[in-house]
């Protein structure tokens, strides 16, 4: 019965519940995709990195992936006691920018790509591309992206115009690997015509506990080399590179925040002229036995049940976008796909419940405060 | 609805009770030291011009407003000092109010409207339903229970807020010129309403009217003028203290 009332009541002024639910969904919507990109780098840097991975690029290159350092140096890295294993990697970017049209190809070693990332892919489909010069292993983000399937033949005339075969299509979620084409680094080398030059190195170690006196040593071995080095945890290096772009998503956090506070004025406002037309009612209410406690909680469940509902269509509307939109945002080499997170999801709920809950208390305290006898008058 | 057993005993003591508020620039007086005593099963009638006090002390009797000086004693309890809630809790049993307006919930149906303050009772969801259907029954409306607020005429709608009003068995009914937005025919279905609950069921009822006509049903008329009682005469309804009750229609 009480749900009826508040149901009904909600929908006493169509038209203003509607703007009003519109106006918190379109907040709440914005905030879920602002913090997605936030989870999404999260989980980019979670997913992608590896505690136990060193890398290492060329020093004082402002755009890490358009580093360049001899590939023999791979060979002296591994005689550093407790390396395991390295790998070059050479990359090929379509832009260094922050972009939402990111295509990067990685040069890899298949026999080795299994021992730093895990791809989840079946054996047969990364055995022919293992076996096969020419061959790539393309990420889920981009296959879709694109629509390639397995056996295509692609030309990509922005990078050089390098050609492959997709031989599989792999999913890494989260991981920025999953926007990511990957070819064997010999036949990327030869398709570019720059043989020997790597990007960085993947440095797998015996001991995670001696991460900063590796890298302490790989750095101060090429100290007097042309092509100086910058090595360190995989994490942490990611974090630093996309710094940036952190700060920049931050800012549109705040901005967020500051929407949804622009937001409860408007549903305080809304909520202020609903208790302000039923004022009347509100003091029948109390004349026939309702509290002003029970008055207000009626009037607190009618807002949060209505922001809930906008909460709930701005985190649908928002989980659409993010999923159909297929967003993927390239900073430094890496790619970022926005990631909605239960925890988002939580947030946004608390976000609407919050707006309902200040937007509505005051103006319902407000309103039953008024004297029973003045508000029938009033009207009457 | 059960019957009030009790005879002769005061169930409104109102002293010395004196009302200022505040209106624009000018303080207003409607109640100066009135006196009022109500005996249980009494259909009083406040009468008197405009401003005269006889809503405000009706409100005074509800407990939703309260008196700058002066006592309110209601079934025996000094109600005068009490807080919001525990006359807000009070009302819920003690008191049926019924207001020139109608005042129903717009949102509601009829049968809701009644149900309404049922729902502020320990009672079951069943026996809640049998009180409605008895209330609805007894204004004649039964085959109205679905229809809202807006699909009712003027009379109808009050017979809905009497059985709003009664739907809690309250000891007392409250009447603040009911019929005052009606037509007459809806006026006297009304007033009989109000007649039958008095007479058959025992309710005591103070009822506000500037209407004469409405006054026959009582068995006692108060003519406030300027805050105070100014007369009492007689009864007028003696004579109609003898027609049986079942009789009436409602």
């Amino acid at each position: 019965m009480m749900l009826k009332l508040v149901f009904r009541n909600l929908m006493r002024r169509p038209l203003r519940t509607v703007l009003t639910t519109l106006t918190v969904a379109a907040a709440v919507l914005v905030f879920v995709c602002l913090l997605a990109v936030d989870g999404g780098v999260r989980r980019m840097v979670e997913e992608t990195g590896d505690d136990a991975v060193i890398i290492v690029f060329e020093r004082y290159k402002a755009c890490p992936p358009y580093s360049r350092l001899p590939v023999h140096y791979a060979d002296q890295i591994a005689q550093i006691p407790g390396v395991q294993e390295v790998m070059p990697i050479r990359f090929l970017l379509s832009s260094c920018q922050t972009t939402t049209d990111l295509v990067a190809i990685h040069g890899i070693e298949p026999d080795k790509f299994r021992y730093f990332r895990n791809i989840k892919v079946s054996d047969d489909d990364y055995n022919s591309f293992a076996n096969e010069r020419g061959a790539a292993m393309v990420g889920r983000a981009t296959a879709n992206r694109y629509g390639w399937q397995v056996g295509d033949t692609v030309t990509l005339q922005e990078l050089r115009g390098v050609s492959f075969v997709v031989r599989g299509i792999f999913d890494a979620p989260g991981s920025s690997l999953e926007s990511v084409i990957l070819v064997d680094r010999h036949f990327l080398e030869y398709s570019i015509n720059q043989v020997g030059v790597a990007t960085m190195f993947t440095v797998l170690l015996e001991d995670v506990g001696h991460m900063d006196e590796v890298s302490r040593e790989i750095d101060t071995m090429f100290a007097n080399y042309p092509a100086q080095t910058r090595s360190g945890p995989e994490k942490s290096f990611i974090t630093g590179n996309i710094e940036e772009f952190m700060h920049m998503v931050r800012f549109s956090q705040i901005v967020a925040y500051l929407a949804l506070v622009l937001v409860l004025v408007a549903v305080s406002n809304s909520i202020s002229m609903s208790v302000r037309e039923r004022l009347r009612e509100m003091a029948l209410l109390r004349t026939r036995g309702f509290t002003q406690g029970m008055v207000v909680r009626l009037i607190l469940y009618e807002s949060v049940t209505g922001a809930v509902t906008a909460s709930v269509t701005g985190i649908v509307l928002a989980a659409l976008i993010l999923s159909y939109g297929q967003f993927a945002i390239g900073v430094e080499g890496y790619t970022i796909t926005p990631y909605l997170s239960i925890k988002i999801v939580l947030l946004a709920l608390l976000a609407g419940t919050f707006l309902g809950f200040f937007g509505s208390i005051l103006p319902a305290i407000h309103g039953t405060r008024q004297p029973i006898v003045t508000a029938l008058r009033e009207v009457n | 609805m059960t019957v009030d057993q009790t005879e002769n005993k005061t169930v409104i003591h109102i002293e010395s009770v004196r009302k200022t508020y505040r209106k624009g620039d000018v303080d207003v007086t409607p109640l100066n030291h009135a006196n009022l005593t109500v005996q249980t099963g009494e259909f009083l009638v406040l009468m008197g011009p405009s401003g005269s006090g006889k809503s405000t002390l009706l409100n005074l009797i509800a407990g939703i407003d309260k008196p700058n000086s002066g006592q309110v004693i209601v079934d025996n309890q000094n109600i005068t000092q009490w807080p919001e809630t525990r006359l807000t809790v009070w009302r819920r049993r003690a008191i049926g109010y019924i207001f020139q307006q109608f005042n129903l919930m717009p949102v509601l149906t009829a049968y809701e409207n009644v149900e309404l303050p049922l729902l502020l009772l320990p009672i079951t969801r069943q026996k809640r339903r049998q009180l409605v259907g008895t209330a609805l029954e007894l204004v004649g409306l039964s085959d109205r229970a679905d229809h809202y607020p807006r699909q009712l005429s003027g009379g109808q709608e009050q017979r809905v807020a009497i059985a709003q009003a009664i739907a809690t068995d309250p000891k007392m009914i409250l009447a603040d010129e009911p019929t005052g937005a009606l037509d007459s025919e809806s006026a006297a279905t009304v007033l009989d309403l109000l007649r039958q609950l008095n007479q058959r069921f025992g309710k005591t009822i103070v009822m506000v009217t500037h209407d004469h006509q409405a006054a026959r049903f009582s068995t006692r008329i108060l003519h406030l003028e300027k805050g105070r009682f100014v007369d009492t005469p007689e009864a007028p309804l003696k004579a109609l203290s003898s027609v049986d009750a079942a009789e009436a229609t409602p």
